[in-house]
């Protein structure tokens, strides 16, 4: 058995600790240690991006990362994203635009969608279709899709949001 | 499946074996560990997690993320160096790779997805040797010279040499050398994936002549390179690939014909280009 290494960062916000063993993917860190089950496993090669979650702001495959990589980052989850009774703009704009069918991309979906908005507030057709073709929805509502994200930028111009 | 208290979970960390870590602070330090056998180099980790999704072997990890200088890219004015860990997102925008080759800076852009080109490497992009991973077919076309350090001291190797297993054990890749660009010219067609992709170098030399090298690949084997001089017919360039290049996908006689038509098309942008600065001046 390979010695633990002792890990900090930042969950959604708060302040983690945790002693992992090094072949620990940041996937199961985060479902099995914290219950961010929002993060869902699907290819589990870095493929299909339903795991993304943000690291540094950058959108990560989490089922292709080690989770000792995320020592002193800021790791963000679709957890993060609102509650149950207050959802972010992005969660909102999926909902009002169908955004989803079966719903298991879609965390992976908003979270690369927030990273989007962070760096093109207002971003062109073609920016979208760069950026969502990234991950996979095998339901194929990419039009939807594109649709939210539009509604997302659109969201948080007029609510203000810093987004981040 | 397992039950915890938040429900269902899929421990995927079952599909990895239990290794070592190493977290080398120079390259010295990186070979050393990387010597012991079993040993992996982990860069930007995105080809690895699948090899071990595919049954890698690995008792001893060595993460290259603390390794000053691995990411570094420069051009001396001839020679385009590329860190092995620079990463594309990074590499297809930096200063040094747009002004040597801007026809690299945009074919770099187009690979793999926005989010893989926020992780992963040129490093584990040639060292994976998959026939869909597109650098090594630009890197081959490129005659880029690959510069490895190792227990037995350093080497430099081709592309071709990676993917014929050349690569000394425990060899690792400290960079990209694309050598002499003072008059290339880079182009590149992938319009044509997952059946072919064309990348052309074409390097001018001062009495009017020069070279065309062509790397033709496809997400279903392992690219083929050849070089004529410029001027011959691209059709007639594409004629010399081997054989081999034809699959159950598609023949032979094909793809030679279809890589010539996008050759063709390459060096008419080339042309094309020439011209626009012909007249601006």
């Amino acid at each position: 058995m390979s010695t633990p290494v002792e890990i900090c960062f930042s969950l959604d916000g708060q302040d983690r600790a945790a002693a992992i063993a090094p072949n620990t993917a940041l996937i199961d860190l985060l479902r099995d240690r914290f219950g961010v089950t929002g993060v869902k496993a699907s290819c589990e090669r870095g493929v299909c991006g339903a795991c993304t979650v943000l690291v540094d702001g950058t959108p990560t495959a989490s089922c292709s990362l080690f989770a000792f990589a995320v020592d002193g980052a800021r790791v963000e989850t679709v957890n993060g994203q609102g509650s149950e009774s207050s959802l972010g703009p992005v969660q909102r704009a999926f909902t009002e635009r169908g955004g989803f069918q079966c719903g298991y991309c879609t965390p992976g979906m908003v979270m690369l969608t927030t990273a989007l908005l962070r760096e093109h507030p207002d971003p062109s057709d073609e920016q979208i279709r760069t950026w969502i073709s990234s991950n996979i929805c095998r339901c194929t509502g990419y039009l939807m899709i594109i649709e939210s994200v539009r509604r997302a930028a659109e969201l948080i111009r007029e609510e203000g949001h810093a987004n981040g | 499946m397992r039950m915890l208290s938040h429900g269902l979970v899929a421990p995927t960390q079952r599909t990895i074996p239990d290794f070592d870590l190493r977290r080398p602070l120079t390259v010295n330090e990186a070979v050393a560990a990387g010597a012991a056998g079993g040993s992996a180099y982990a860069q930007g980790c995105t080809d690895l997690f699948a090899q071990f999704r595919e049954g890698l072997r690995c008792t001893t990890l060595v993460s290259l993320d603390k390794v000053a200088g691995l990411r570094d890219i420069s051009y001396d004015g001839r020679t385009l160096r590329i860190g092995s860990g620079a990463i594309h997102h990074e590499g297809a925008r930096h200063p040094a790779v747009v002004s040597a080759l801007p026809g690299l800076a945009a074919a770099w852009r187009q690979i793999a997805t926005h989010r893989i080109r926020q992780r992963a490497t040129i490093g584990g992009n040639v060292m994976a040797r998959r026939p869909r991973y597109e650098m090594s077919i630009m890197c081959d076309s490129l005659g880029a010279e690959l510069s490895f350090i190792s227990p037995n001291g350093p080497c430099r190797l081709s592309t071709a040499d990676v993917w014929d297993s050349r690569v000394p054990p425990g060899g690792l890749l400290l960079s990209v050398d694309i050598p002499e660009l003072a008059c290339a010219w880079f182009g590149y067609e992938r319009s044509l994936r997952p059946l072919l992709t064309v990348a052309a170098t074409v390097r001018a030399d001062t009495a009017g002549g020069g070279t065309v090298r062509v790397s033709v690949g496809s997400e279903m084997h392992r690219h083929f390179t050849v070089e004529a001089p410029l001027g011959t017919d691209p059709m007639d360039i594409a004629a010399t690939l081997p054989g081999e290049i034809g699959d159950a996908v598609a023949s032979a006689r094909y793809r030679r014909h279809a890589a010539g038509v996008l050759l063709g098309r390459l060096l008419d942008r080339l042309a094309s280009e020439h011209a626009s600065e012909e007249k601006s001046r």
